[in-house]
């Protein structure tokens, strides 16, 4: 048991009958877990109604709750299932691809550094996006989201060791990516917004 | 493997990694990752470190002793550190990114706004559900209720009262006294419980009086006032008829006797009802005795005519 885990505490008080504490848990993991999922499947709308049914299911779960683990952990597993069969499903289109692109034809040359920041950061998001799953959730659940090995391992149901591999290749992919995608702007003239 | 990585987890701040792991650098960094570092450094020199180290290192998830031959060659070779460096840039990105709408308070509030939403939604329906859940109780115990009631109503095919059963235990002794004097001719009231001990369970078996009454007189047996049978109420139910005599008093025991003479083919309607509770008599062993049985059909047949 995670006894040192506040959030377990939580739990255990609401499933117990402490309704209060199932809307503490939301307040302090919906953002994040909203983060994660708008990340993981590129869809804003998805990643809401995803986090919705993940905190039902942990309301409906609550008396078969144990804490073997981290509230977190428990509660991205079911988060990360839930992406995964709608990832499984036809992929659907990008939501934020036309502001994303439309951020990137606004922050030509010239842009200050604000906007040349979250010019990088909608590269990475997008090149995050064509990682395998697997690599990806386990890259930003980790390095972005700050999630040890074991729990990411738990998460995905998988091997520290294979965790520890996961992020790795997908680290690398990444920066080589996000390489040639650095080399291909400055190699293509700026032809200002269409 | 595991250790302090929760305690990092709810700090939003990027600091909070490994204090050598670079900060966002921007495309400069990503460029030249793209031009340099296409291997796997780490892993190509054939040292005590691979190129996942490098990746738990910036992770926080090495082990100490490996972490520390692994900083001591990120001093000594500059394309080591270089891919380090790389890798750690990316981190840096990804965790600004996981953290970007904290700092800035126009995603804040749309995030809240749409957590909020979320947050709506989602007690909408869980208060439907538990609706839901209890009508669906209210169902099942409705449902429970209407399958108990016919069972609670359900009336026995065959009811007995109470009485029924001493009463139809005398009347078993009787009817085999009776068949007893019958069958050997016999008018002689209490021919076969003259040997009947107090305590004989068997004494009243209509086989153990069959065999053990003595032959009939020469003369008729005289005709004699049937005894009014009186049912005893109080007696408890017995296993086989010998058991009720042992629970009958006296004369209780003589009134049997002299009823037990009576021919049921004049006995008044109330002794012959009892006699045609046959299914009654189902209870008791003397039931295989055929020849009982075919004497209460031929009463039963009486009754009919």
């Amino acid at each position: 048991m995670e006894q040192n885990d506040p959030d377990v505490e939580l739990m255990l008080a609401f499933r117990d009958g402490d309704e209060g504490a199932f809307d503490q848990l939301f307040r302090r993991w919906s953002g994040p877990l909203l983060r994660y999922l708008e990340r993981m499947l590129g869809d804003g709308a998805l990643a809401e109604e995803i986090v919705q049914e993940a905190f039902f299911r942990v309301h409906k779960a609550r008396e078969r709750y144990e804490p073997r683990a981290r509230f977190s952990t428990f509660l991205y597993r079911i988060a990360t299932n839930l992406a995964l069969n709608e990832l499984k499903k036809p992929r659907r289109r990008h939501v934020h691809e036309e502001e994303d692109q439309a951020l990137l034809r606004a922050s030509g040359p010239g842009a200050d550094e604000a906007v040349a920041s979250r010019r990088l950061g909608v590269q990475v998001e997008r090149e995050l996006e064509k990682l395998p799953e697997r690599q990806r959730m386990a890259l930003w659940l980790s390095a972005a989201e700050g999630h040890s090995y074991a729990e990411v391992a738990s998460i995905l149901d998988t091997s520290e060791k294979s965790v520890k591999a996961l992020v790795h290749r997908a680290r690398v992919a990444l920066v080589a990516r996000m390489g040639e995608c650095a080399e291909s702007m400055i190699s293509t003239p700026y032809r200002g917004t269409a | 493997m595991s250790r302090k990585k929760s305690d990092r987890q709810r700090s939003p701040e990027p600091a909070d990694r490994d204090a050598r792991a670079p900060q966002p650098p921007g495309e400069a960094g990503m460029r030249r990752s793209a031009q340099e570092n296409r291997d796997e450094p780490a892993a190509a020199d054939g040292l005590d470190v691979d190129g996942e180290d490098l990746s738990a290192l910036l992770d926080g998830e090495l082990e100490p002793e490996r972490a520390q031959v692994l900083r001591r060659r990120l001093s000594e070779e500059p394309a080591l550190a270089a891919r380090w460096a790389e890798l750690g840039e990316l981190t840096g990105q990804l965790q600004m990114l996981a953290h970007s709408e904290d700092g800035r308070d126009e995603a804040s509030s749309e995030e809240a706004a749409r957590l909020d939403r979320i947050h709506g939604a989602l007690r909408v329906r869980l208060a439907g559900e538990a609706v839901l859940e209890e009508e669906a109780a209210e169902e099942e115990a409705r449902g429970e209720a209407a399958a108990g009631q016919p069972r609670a109503q359900v009336i026995p095919l065959r009811p007995l009262p109470a009485w029924l059963g001493p009463a139809a235990a005398a009347l078993a002794a009787s009817l085999a006294l009776y068949w007893a004097a019958g069958n050997f001719g016999g008018g002689v009231p209490g021919t076969g419980l003259d040997d009947v001990e107090p305590g004989g369970g068997e004494a009243v078996a209509p086989q153990w009086v069959a065999e053990t009454v003595p032959p009939p007189p020469a003369e008729p047996a005289p005709q004699l006032e049937p005894a009014p049978v009186e049912i005893v109420r109080d007696a408890p139910s017995p296993t086989e008829p010998g058991a009720v005599l042992e629970t009958l008093p006296d004369e209780e025991v003589q009134a049997v006797e002299a009823w037990a003479a009576v021919d049921l083919a004049e006995a008044d309607e109330e002794e012959l009802a009892i006699a045609f509770e046959l299914d009654v008599l189902a209870d008791f062993d003397v039931i295989e005795n055929l020849e009982l049985l075919e004497l209460l059909d031929e009463l039963d047949t009486l009754e009919r005519i």
